[in-house]
């Protein structure tokens, strides 16, 4: 029996301080807590915690103030007295905000981007410590290897028949099938081919149907697929006849036999489920055995993770010893299954909570940055805080006071960051690169607890802008202060803030720098040396029979006489150039014959393409012959291969007649070659590489049009592709009714998401940076021309010249500023020697010297102000002070 | 004609509008009115999703008013063992509810053929 499911800790910790103490407040968290249960019953577990921090918010909001009698009221009346006495202080601190644009936008604005940056390592955190949202999910562990990284399907096996500490074992992977059939929304599917294990790792119902069966993964077992709920409602209309219908998945014929409910798209987002049909798996046998996986399972009852980790060990050392060849580096590991997910397995909690810490000392040295700014401000108010002590206001009250001034923008600049962090996060996701890889309880957007984050970050903020410079400012000197008030002196800019201004210049030419390099990494991605604009892909998916209906399909010889006839077809649309075809791309290990340059075996792209294809695509030759009709048959050995590839291989020099073969299995350290092929052309690299890559080698091979799906491609004259695809798609459903062509324009923009995502986030912090350091250093010039005002009056009195007043006010920011880049550059060029060159992708010098002349200009422009009060200051004026 | 001010019309016997329908539902769900209830009265009869802190503000203004008294029942499971308060409503509360509905009841009176719903 399995205990009731509790509500979050946090938000029932929170409502236990919301509610009035004695029976009314208990009788509210009961209320709370049944509906949670309900509600568990009903929606699910995430509505549920979702509701019930709903309803938390609710209540907070219409705060129950009676308590069950007229004993608390007392209490009550003395709270509120004590709100009231703070009423006013708040609203001057509000009305600060407003009377310091500038403080408030530049201290704002820095605080916030920062706030943002650190409740992102905070929602990693959150993230590293959550459970899939199933029946005790903390018992769901993935079971994986630090050694290679990847889980093949006979590891799965022995896992499988070994493991003892872990019941219901599971393994799955995702595959992209196009999913078609009659009165559904067509389109990509991404599948989870899974063990049907892992419906019973998740004790999760079907809403309707069944889940998968153990039966369903016997080879020639009939297709089945098992829906999301989602999917359900989006591609079937939520038919409620839905199971029993028959669809196809990449044009092979699968039956639904099951819906899942709404709450549930194990194991990360996935809402097609088909069996993941095993096999006869052997090690190091090539084959269904290498096909990769992530495999996972629930601790047995009573079993420790510890203890699961001790048995995997074991097994582990075994396999090591039996096929040392293949399991040379071999490290398997029991992790909490969101660290599977999240593809963190083998980073330790240790470095998230450095990250973290990092994230916030970042925010910290912000802090005091604009604690400067602060302290500034209040320097300038010292007449009203000297008048306020005098009035009979303690120390407490105006330290009070100044902190609640500082809370009022941190309380903005932490709402600025969660919106910040928010939008940051739904880029994230919404990015390709992302989908499908964040599993589907943390895709809500930022996890409540962040709003908490939000709110401590800007306490601890407040304490370190406010509280520090109220101290300082109200410090034992205030009563001398008094005495001397008509003396002018004031407060004194310590050392200290001095030393802050050249720490804070030295931190941001230490990171800006790398921040730089990583976005100038990204941007722009590959771009091919081809008008990709003018090619259309297109594809034909092949209808074998659809069991039960009418529908017989495709045979061999009939899809392939389709494939071509389209091809001929779309050739003789006028706007066309030409046609060709192309197989997938895959990967392979290569071994050059005789001597060669590079120094390790080495990963090619290899595909196999038409005759045509480059002249088609407008790839020039660089050396050697193209593919005639000759070499497209069975068995040819000859090759083409790209200039990168000869670069890396023959280190530039001829690569025509050499030969080469690939290892023909998946497994680096097993070595199966396929046959020698001979080397007759080289054609230039099809893609520019991203900046700071090297172009990736790349195989061709001869393929002739059979009866294999392919990839079809048309390139238009001149215009863009995406005009003929409309013609294309008729041509299709002439020729091939219901096959449901996909065409696309080759799309070669990269990711504009996942760019638009960094560069403004690199924007954002950099711009912070900039800002801050700027408005510091001017606050800090500012005060020390009204410090020296008597000295710069007397200097002037005795004839000292403008340029050499000014000469003495930019000779100290310059000081500050070479000090903080000095120490700077020195940093970065440390740290980047310590991650090896990469962290600056070896542009040190440009890079240093660009931000230091970034930094050097805007601290010069920044002290351009001060310096003009200083020049309008009277000798007569100042000395009339004295 | 200017608009009402809420201190001239509404004293301290008057009944709001979810005031009224909070009276309604304790009296609906009988013996067992706590708020899980009466909110499950007011969803499923009124059709209308409250707002929890909402209701128990309510329910303490009612109670303020002398509408409303509670009981404290012991927890169950499901109840994480919290106690609750179930509510009935007291013969003032009762009354309000009788001169509330003969006020409605006045103002509608008439106006049957426009208030009643048109048949389908």
């Amino acid at each position: 029996m399995n205990p009731e499911p509790r509500p979050p800790r946090l938000a029932e910790w929170i409502l236990k301080r919301v509610v009035p103490p004695g029976v009314v407040g208990e009788s509210i968290l009961g209320d709370l807590r049944e509906s949670f249960s309900e509600a568990i019953q009903s929606r699910g577990p995430l509505r549920a915690r979702a509701y019930y921090w709903t309803d938390l918010l609710r209540i907070a909001i219409h705060r129950p103030r009676h308590t069950g009698g007229v004993h608390a009221i007392p209490e009550r009346r003395h709270n509120g007295r004590w709100l009231e006495a703070l009423t006013p202080d708040a609203r001057l601190a509000l009305r600060m905000l407003v009377k310091s644009p500038l403080l408030t936008v530049v201290g704002g604005f820095g605080l916030a981007v920062w706030i943002a940056v650190s409740i992102g390592f905070f929602t990693f955190l959150t993230f590293y410590y959550s459970d899939p949202p199933v029946e005790d999910g903390d018992r769901v562990v993935g079971v994986g290897d630090l050694g290679d990284g990847d889980s093949t399907l006979f590891d799965y096996q022995v896992w499988k028949d070994g493991l003892q500490s872990i019941e219901d074992l599971a393994a799955y992977r995702t595959v992209d099938r196009h999913l078609q059939g009659p009165m559904i929304v067509l389109g990509p599917a991404e599948v989870a081919e899974t063990t049907a294990s892992a419906f019973r790792v998740a004790r999760v119902s079907p809403l309707l149907g069944r889940p998968l069966l153990d039966s369903d993964e016997v080879e020639g077992a009939p297709g089945v697929v098992v829906i999301g709920y989602r999917e359900w409602h989006q591609r079937f209309g939520a038919d409620p006849a839905v199971v029993g219908r028959q669809i196809r998945l990449d044009g092979m014929p699968h039956t639904v036999v099951g819906v899942m409910p709404e709450d549930f798209r194990l194991p990360v987002d996935h809402g097609f489920w088909t069996p993941l049909v095993a096999g006869t798996a052997v090690a190091g046998t090539g084959g269904g055995a290498q096909i990769r996986v992530y495999v996972f399972g629930r601790l047995a009852s009573g079993v420790e993770p510890a203890a699961a980790q001790a048995e995997v060990a074991v097994i582990g050392a075994r396999m090591v010893a039996e096929y040392p060849k293949d399991y040379e580096r071999f490290r398997p590991v029991i992790v909490p299954y969101i660290r599977q997910v999240l593809d963190v397995q083998d980073v330790p909690a240790w470095q998230i909570w450095l990250a973290q810490i990092f994230g916030g000392l970042i925010l910290i040295v912000v802090g005091v940055n604009v604690a400067v700014l602060f302290y500034a401000r209040t320097a300038r108010r010292r007449v009203e805080i000297i008048v306020r002590t005098a009035l009979g206001a303690s120390r407490n009250r105006i330290v009070t006071q100044l902190f609640l001034e500082a809370l009022a923008l941190s309380a903005v600049a932490a709402a600025l960051g969660l919106l910040i962090a928010q939008v940051g996060f739904r880029q994230l996701t919404l990015a390709a690169d992302f989908q499908g890889d964040l599993p589907y309880w943390l895709l809500g957007g930022l996890p409540p607890e962040t709003i908490l984050y939000a709110a401590g970050l800007a306490a601890l903020t407040a304490l370190v802008v406010g509280v520090l410079p109220a101290l300082q400012a109200t410090g034992p000197h205030l009563q001398s202060t008094l005495r001397e008030m008509g003396g002018g002196t004031g407060l004194r800019i310590g050392r200290t803030w001095t030393v802050l201004i050249c720490v804070q210049v030295a931190i941001a030419v230490g990171v800006l720098p790398a921040v730089v390099a990583i976005a100038w990494t990204y941007t722009p991605p590959p771009t091919p040396t081809f008008p990709a604009s003018e090619i259309l892909r297109f594809r034909l998916p092949r209808l074998p029979p659809l069991p039960g209906t009418a529908d017989s399909g495709q045979s061999d010889a009939g899809y392939g006489s389709l494939q071509a006839e389209l091809l001929r077809r779309v050739e003789a649309i006028p706007e066309v150039a030409g046609v060709t075809f192309t197989s997938a791309g895959y990967g392979a290990w290569i071994e050059v014959e005789g001597p060669t340059s590079a120094t390790t075996s080495s990963f090619s792209g290899t595909r196999a393409v038409d005759v045509e294809y480059f002249r088609v695509f407008g790839v020039p030759l660089v050396a050697g012959r193209p593919f005639g009709e000759d070499d497209a048959v069975e068995g040819s050995t000859a090759a083409i291969v790209n200039r990168a590839f000869v670069d890396e291989y023959f280190a530039g020099g001829s690569a025509l007649g050499r030969r080469f073969r690939e290892d023909i299995d998946e497994e680096p350290v097993v070595n199966e070659y396929g046959p020698w092929f001979e080397i007759v052309g080289v054609v230039e690299n099809m893609e520019l590489p991203a900046r700071g890559r090297r172009p990736e080698p790349d195989i061709y091979h001869p393929i002739a049009l059979g009866t294999e799906p392919l990839g079809l491609a048309a390139r238009t004259r001149g215009i863009g592709a995406a005009s003929i695809a409309p013609r294309v798609r008729e041509i299709a459903a002439e020729i091939a009714p219901g096959s449901a062509l996909s065409a696309s324009p080759m799309n070669y923009d990269g990711d504009p998401t996942e760019l638009r995502l960094i560069l403004s986030m690199v924007g954002l912090a950099t711009l912070s940076v900039l800002l801050l350091s700027a408005a510091g250093i001017s606050a800090m010039m500012s005060f020390a021309v009204t410090q020296r005002r008597r000295e710069i009056g007397i200097r002037t009195a005795l004839g000292a010249s403008r340029r050499q007043v000014l000469a003495s006010i930019f000779l100290r920011s310059t000081r500050q500023l070479g000090i903080g880049l000095l120490v700077g550059a020195a940093g970065a060029a440390l740290l980047d020697r310590l991650a090896g060159g990469e962290m600056l992708n070896g542009e040190v010098g440009p890079l240093l010297a660009l931000v230091a002349a970034i930094m050097l200009l805007s601290g010069l422009l920044a002290t351009l102000g001060p310096a003009r009060r200083a020049l309008r200051i009277q000798p007569t004026d100042a000395l009339r002070e004295e | 004609m200017p608009a009402m001010g809420k201190g001239t019309s509404r004293g301290p016997g008057f009944l709001g509008e979810f005031e009224h329908m909070v009276l309604l539902a304790i009296l609906q769900t009988g013996t067992n009115a706590y708020a899980v209830r009466i909110l499950g009265e007011l969803d499923g009869r009124a059709g209308r999703r409250t707002d929890r802190g909402a209701l128990y503000k309510t329910l303490d203004r009612l109670e303020a008013k002398g509408f409303l008294g509670w009981a404290v029942e012991p927890g169950t499971p499901a109840r994480g063992g919290h106690r609750r308060r179930v509510f009935s409503v007291r013969p003032e509360g009762l009354e309000a509810l009788r001169v509330s509905r003969e006020a409605l009841n006045n103002l509608s009176e008439g106006l049957g053929s426009l208030l009643s719903r048109p048949a389908k």
